[in-house]
């Protein structure tokens, strides 16, 4: 459970890591990312925040010293799947974003 | 090495990577399976299959030791583990000094039953483990050398690689399909930059492993883990030993009924279960139990940093073992980076884990040997040394496939009371992978590589079938299950590569846009039927 969660927060983090990336924000929302103000700072800071709190369970499952390891080891899955999910399945990624991102629905309340 | 900083930085990239990408293409691959090394040797010794854990697995290591030492000074039980079927038990006996045995006798037995498994004698995992740091027929130190060199020109090229990519965090997640050279462009980045700190850890980690070859005169010789100079010679293999002077047979107390409420203690106060059980005096009044379990948090703490619990012979907790501290920071790190190497802390979720970094490791170093010949294959096609470049890829990278396979399935078809069988193994192993090379030589086009991982998808996917007709147990346990699996997937995926490598020679079919003359919206030239340049057979 705790190898679960861990995963999912890593993979939000990079989600929003990759959505300051100009590029990807313009492939998978069609808009530009400089349109939003302190987009690209809101979204790195949301990613590394979210990459942060993943170390709670995985310290809570494994204690500090191999719970790092356990962390850094799901860090290259969850940026291995984000990859992935850009390549392959961006429709996914796109629905993720608008709708489950904290990043993406501060993006539409902006917008609004 | 001219220009700009990024310009040496991409020269050094190259040129370190290239000299010793086969290599390291060997290490990464074989060391990434040496983290299932006890699963792969389980798989190889089928005589082992036919143990299943029990409840009362320790009672019948405790019967099956007071039958067959019961003078001995100490008696040790392993249980099965995730990562073991058999109860795994070894004695030793006192020698002449009162002092005990410096190796034990060892046996492997049938958790439920008792019996002595005698299973056939196999490198098993044990050899990819050992290849990836001392390659093999040649001197320990020249072996380990060799390796920390290539190591080095790893951490080279891992160090250069970072500063060259001038986009790294742009292209983080960039991954570009059917763009041929920028595919394996990104493949290659991709590899590389997501599991970067495992890239750095191992690296780092292997040469300090190695630092007692690599730095003889630091008084610390014997690489890897060794003893001092002088020191006791490294076990391998679990070598029996003689029986010196073993004490006269006493009256022997029968204390199996210990057992569990010894482990039911001892699991409790940790929250995890008792997985190895040393009794020392067996028999005697003055016996005791140490038991102990995975129950380690620290990494720091080194290759002793399980804690036990200490019994008496009335089944009372006398005294806690600790878990052993570095003495100073430097050991510390050192102890870190040794665990972390070697996973021995590693539970199924950490060693997956490490598993998937590993392979993501062999990636970086293949795409890499790859790519050095697609961004050349234009220009210096037909030139020797890079026609030897583009043939031994083929057998460095499809070839230790196929040797890998090959080494699997020679373990299940050479008889198993064959005389020196394990060393026939290995034979099988670099025989096919010389065959390879040669092969890759001979061929060294799209059809090179397309034959060889033919093979190997062929040798992986037939190995759980090969598991199920030549095991004494057809259906697998579990740590069968994931080796078969795993073989599976390894499988499909070459079949894919087969799949894409078939489909990559033949020419594009004409689209009735493409056979448009050109107009002012697309001017892209419409390529030619039949093959390119690049395309054609050496």
């Amino acid at each position: 459970m705790m190898t679960l969660l861990c995963l999912v927060l890593c993979c939000i983090g990079f989600m929003h890591f990759s959505m300051a990336n100009t590029k990807h924000f313009s492939a998978v929302t069609g808009k530009d990312l400089d349109d939003i103000a302190y987009g690209k700072i809101i979204f790195q800071v949301l990613g590394s925040s979210f990459l942060l709190v993943a170390t709670w369970p995985a310290i809570a499952g494994w204690e500090t010293e191999i719970g790092l390891v356990v962390w850094c080891g799901l860090m290259h899955v969850a940026a291995a799947m984000v990859s992935l999910f850009y390549t392959y399945l961006p429709g996914f990624v796109r629905v993720c974003w608008m709708w489950l991102m904290p990043g993406g629905l501060l993006q539409r309340a902006i917008a609004r | 090495m001219k220009g700009s900083l990024r310009q040496s930085m991409t020269w050094l990239h190259t040129w370190s990577s290239i000299t010793a990408g086969w290599i390291l293409f060997a290490i990464f691959f074989t060391g990434t399976l040496a983290f299932f090394r006890a699963e792969i040797t389980h798989w190889m010794q089928p005589e082992l299959h036919v143990s299943t854990p029990s409840e009362n697995s320790a009672e019948v290591g405790y019967q099956y030791l007071l039958n067959k030492a019961p003078d001995a000074k100490e008696w040790s039980i392993s249980l099965p583990t995730e990562r073991s079927e058999t109860v795994s038990v070894s004695w030793r006996y006192g020698n002449e000094r009162g002092r005990e045995q410096l190796f034990a006798q060892r046996s492997q037995l049938d958790a439920s039953t008792g019996e002595d498994l005698a299973p056939r004698d196999t490198a098993g995992g044990n050899f990819l483990y050992r290849f990836h740091f001392e390659l093999y027929a040649m001197p320990r130190w020249l072996g380990e050398t060799l390796v920390g060199i290539v190591s080095m020109m790893m951490l080279i090229g891992i160090v250069s690689g970072v500063i060259m990519h001038r986009k790294i965090f742009a292209d983080f997640f960039m991954f570009r399909p059917k763009k041929k050279l920028l595919s394996w462009i990104d493949g290659h980045v991709l590899a590389s930059v997501l599991a970067l700190p495992f890239h750095l850890m191992i690296t780092f980690s292997g040469l300090l492993l190695l630092g007692g070859t690599l730095l003889p005169w630091n008084g610390n010789g014997g690489g890897h883990g060794g003893p001092p100079e002088g020191g006791a010679p490294q076990e391998r293999g679990g070598r029996p030993a003689e029986v010196v002077n073993a004490e006269p047979i006493a009256p022997h107390i029968n204390h199996s009924a210990l057992l569990a409420p010894i482990m039911a203690k001892a699991s409790a106060h940790w929250g995890v279960p008792v997985d190895r059980i040393t009794i020392k005096n067996p028999g005697k009044e003055n016996t005791t139990f140490t038991v102990s379990g995975a129950n380690r948090v620290e990494l720091s703490a080194g290759r002793g940093g399980n804690s036990g619990l200490v019994f008496n012979a009335s089944g009372e907790r006398i005294s806690e073992d600790p878990a052993s501290t570095a003495p100073n920071t430097t050991q510390a790190v050192y102890n870190y980076m040794d665990m972390l190497h070697q996973a021995r802390f590693a539970d199924s979720v950490t060693r997956w884990l490490l598993f998937f970094a590993g392979i993501l490791g062999t990636l970086m170093v293949g795409t890499g040997s790859i790519l050095w010949v697609e961004k050349r294959a234009k220009k210096q096609l037909g030139l020797k040394g890079f026609e030897l470049v583009r043939g031994t890829n083929i057998g460095a990278i499809a070839g230790l496939m196929v040797a890998t396979g090959a080494y699997f399935w020679s373990n299940r078809l050479i008889p198993a009371d064959m005389a020196m069988r394990s060393d026939w193994e290995v034979r099988v192993f670099f025989i096919a992978w010389l065959a390879c090379v040669i092969a890759g030589l001979l061929r060294r086009d799209r059809m090179g590589w397309l034959w060889q991982t033919a093979a190997a998808a062929a040798l992986f996917s037939l190995l759980p079938v090969l598991d199920v007709v030549t095991s004494p147990v057809g259906v697998p346990d579990a740590l069968r299950m994931v080796f078969d699996v795993a073989c599976v997937l390894i499988g499909i995926l070459c079949w894919y590569a087969v799949v894409k490598l078939k489909n990559g020679g033949k020419p594009k079919r004409r689209s009735a846009a493409a056979n448009r003359k050109p107009d002012a919206d697309n001017m892209k030239p419409v390529r030619p039927r039949g093959r390119t340049k690049t395309e054609q057979p050496a």
